[in-house]
């Protein structure tokens, strides 16, 4: 028997940590700006707290589910038909967002700094080093994260100070001049986006060791990777304003072009892009596993490691043919995406709701017998 | 280590190594742009870029004796087109991201700068650390082939003067590309551009000897301050505007500031610390505006006799420091609201920040509103500080 592959509530914590920042350190502030302008805080924090909620539900039912993970639970609950399309819809969504993750990477290494080079070079050289990464096993990879934490730490605290000269107070007010209507309009996005995708980590929660301790990872990790967006969010509409934010691909790289500490610590922008190069690689990796773990219980196969290369090589042309140019990401792609990840927000709810049915009523079952 | 597994490894780092070399472009292929010029005329675009010969820039005495930068000019429908066309003349590829100076010539000012700005704040390679200055009456062609004393590359020398006068002499500023694009896609504040002029020949500017001899003829200078209303020209500010201007908004580091004292002769304090408080106000959805400005001075030049251990001399001059920054602000009022009808200072900004719902019906009508808005200004000074010596050198009167 294989020994199976455990991961501690704080190594979980943190790969939930960086699958928060993950994509969303680059484009959530321009998002959130998008309708609420200077606002955009706000939406951020509206987002925060309902998204928090999200995802303490979430942690409950991981924790009912007692050792399975959704797929297995779907299963149970819907039975092989019904649970074998259900769980091949969450297989699907988990492949989009593989490959919408790997083409937010690319274009904006393609955009704003390897200009010249092929967008397939790109997300090649990423790809390949998820491969390698997935191959080697969750714990593997929720050891090596453990080990980028300080290092991504550092940076970012370094980043908000070096931004900080940059600040224009004023850029934030008024306070609450859009009205609610728009307020809310943003924050739909930051609920689905990241918190509604941790849904995924709904396949890893049988590798924590402990199950009672997966609340605590699960909320906690959100909870820091959603303030480190807003401050990032906050930080962007302090600098650029509500609209130089929204109109802006990805303003948090645009703020770290400006940094400028005192004439010497200057063009450091691609350093401060390590830290959200650390992140999508996480994100990128967990979507990736993830995908490769469903499959594997879909079709009950034995090994996992053979489908990560299909999986990976196939993410490219994916993510070219789903997103074909960056206007339609940011509108059409972001649309979708977002309802899509709605929906499958709903799955482990009724899953769930099912599987507590059956119990009540095999108890019942039981009795009468 | 396996053979195998040793070889993976040493591919896998050469592709992460080669592939930032994708678009590699050595130092001598490139051309560094220093300096861009834009100008419009008849309908077109003149692009001039200067740029920098890094040969005749390293070399310790004395290189081939060519320029130490040259100045390419082409004319193209677009700015991107010319950039581009500029290969066909040039053996090396123009890289922008060492700009220092955007020099927008009058002509395309007046006309409206927004459609050129784009492809600035647009294209990848540009920085946002480079200043953006206007002509006055000259092309932007002519400014970038002025060759300049002291400093080698003429964009350099435009970028020091501009950074020092801003530190130590009220009327110019600098700007960059994030705020002019802000002020003129934005509604509450209209944007100025620190103007430069040639004094003296152009003829005689372009040339080597300009800089042979010790006192200078032809040179650059900054000499006004161009008002925008979005993105056109309306009309320019004198020094003294410009200087009230930059008391207005907060804006001055250090200044020195002229009264006079007597028939021909003039006091003189340097200022040393300056903020200014913009607050709006409502009154019956009429807005107004109170402008609070503190500042600290020290005594610099004293013409007339004084004693200044005398408290009241002292007071006497903070007075008439006061008076004379009110006296700038008037004028510069006067002139934006009467006659350019453009909210440089940033009032409608500070309306919609403290209004929001009046705000959305104001700003439709802004200009026209500002011409008439009510600003009342008032001036502290503060004299800490009167130098070395407590009496005005003695005359022999």
């Amino acid at each position: 028997m294989i020994r199976k592959e455990k991961i501690e509530y704080r190594q979980f914590a943190i790969l939930v940590l960086l699958y928060t920042v993950g994509t969303s350190v680059i484009i959530a502030p321009s998002m959130l700006a998008s309708y609420a302008g200077q606002d955009g805080w706000i939406s951020a924090l509206l987002g925060l707290g309902i998204g928090l909620l999200v995802v303490w539900c979430y942690a409950s039912i991981g924790k009912f589910f007692m050792g399975r993970s959704l797929i297995e639970a779907i299963n149970e609950s819907f039975g092989n038909y019904l649970g074998f399309v259900i769980a091949l819809i969450f297989t699907f969504f988990s492949l989009t967002l593989s490959s919408l993750v790997l083409s937010n990477i690319g274009n904006f290494v393609n955009t704003r700094m390897l200009v010249g080079t092929p967008l397939d070079a790109a997300e090649y050289i990423f790809v390949i080093v998820v491969i390698i990464g997935v191959r080697l096993g969750i714990e593997t990879l929720a050891r090596s994260t453990e080990t980028l934490t300080p290092l991504f730490t550092f940076l970012f605290i370094v980043f908000i100070f070096a931004v900080l000269p940059q600040m224009h107070p004023n850029n934030i007010r008024p306070i609450l001049e859009h009205d609610i209507h728009d307020i809310f309009k943003s924050s739909y996005g930051f609920i689905s986006f990241p918190f509604g995708e941790l849904v995924l980590f709904l396949m890893l929660t049988p590798f924590v060791s402990k199950n009672k301790k997966i609340t605590k990872g699960y909320v906690l990790g959100a909870f820091i990777g959603g303030v480190i967006v807003m401050i990032i969010t906050v930080l962007s509409i302090l600098s650029l304003g509500g609209y130089g934010t929204a109109i802006n691909t990805y303003p948090a790289f645009t703020i770290a072009k400006k940094i400028d500490v005192g004439g010497v610590i200057q063009r450091v922008e691609v350093i401060m892009a390590g830290i959200w190069t650390f992140s999508i690689f996480t994100k990128l990796s967990v979507c990736v596993y993830v995908t490769a773990l469903s499959i594997k219980q879909l079709f009950r196969l034995r090994d996992l490691n053979c489908l990560t290369i299909p999986i990976a090589i196939s993410l490219i042309p994916l993510s070219q043919w789903g997103t074909p140019n960056a206007a339609d990401f940011q509108t059409y792609t972001a649309m979708w995406m977002m309802y899509f990840t709605y929906i499958i927000m709903i799955i482990p709810f009724l899953t769930t709701g099912v599987l507590y049915l059956k119990k009540k009523w095999g108890k019942k079952q039981e009795s009468k017998a | 280590m396996s053979k195998r597994k040793l070889l993976l490894v040493v591919f896998l780092s050469m592709v992460l190594l080669l592939s930032g070399c994708w678009s590699r472009r050595e130092l001598n292929e490139i051309a560094l742009v220093i300096g861009l010029g834009v100008d419009k005329i008849d309908n077109e675009y003149v692009i001039s870029t200067q740029i920098v010969d890094p040969s005749e820039i390293a070399s310790k005495g004395g290189g081939g004796g060519r320029a130490p930068v040259v100045t390419y000019k082409t004319k193209s429908n677009t700015l991107m087109g010319a950039i581009r066309q500029l290969t066909a003349s040039t053996p090396r590829k123009l890289y922008l991201a060492h700009l220092r100076m955007l020099v927008l010539g009058e002509s395309i000012v007046r006309e409206g700068v927004a459609p050129a700005l784009d492809v600035i704040s647009r294209d990848h390679e540009l920085r946002s650390d480079f200043f953006i200055i206007m002509t006055k009456g000259n092309k932007a062609q002519d400014v970038l082939t002025m060759v300049t004393p002291l400093e080698k590359v003429p964009s350099a020398y435009m970028f020091n003067m501009l950074r020092h006068s801003e530190k130590y002499w009220a009327p110019f500023s600098t700007l960059k590309i994030d705020q002019l694009d802000n002020e003129i896609s934005g509604d509450g504040k209209e944007p100025v551009i620190t103007a430069v002029e040639i004094r003296g020949s152009l003829k005689e500017g372009e040339q080597k000897k300009n800089v042979e001899n010790i006192s200078i003829k032809n040179y650059l200078q900054y000499t006004s301050v161009g008002v925008l209303r979005q993105d056109k020209l309306v009309g320019y500010l004198n020094e003294t505007e410009a200087s009230g201007y930059k008391y207005l908004i907060g804006k001055i580091k250090s200044t020195v500031i002229e009264m006079p004292c007597n028939k021909d002769h003039k006091d003189v304090t340097e200022l040393i610390h300056t903020n200014s408080i913009i607050k709006a106000n409502m009154r019956n959805h009429k807005p107004s505006i109170d402008v609070q400005i503190n500042s600290e001075a020290n005594v610099a030049e004293l013409e007339c006799q004084s004693n200044l251990l005398n408290l009241n001399v002292i007071h006497a001059l903070e007075k008439k420091t006061e008076k004379e920054i009110k006296n700038q602000i008037t004028m510069v009022l006067q002139k934006t609201q009467k006659e350019y009808q453009s909210d440089i200072f940033g009032f409608g900004d500070q309306i919609h920040q403290t209004y929001p719902k009046d705000w959305s019906k104001l700003k439709k009508n802004w200009n026209k509103t500002f011409s008439t808005l009510s600003v009342k200004v008032n001036v502290k000074v503060k004299i800490r500080n009167f130098g070395k010596v407590n009496k005005s050198t003695p005359s022999m009167k």
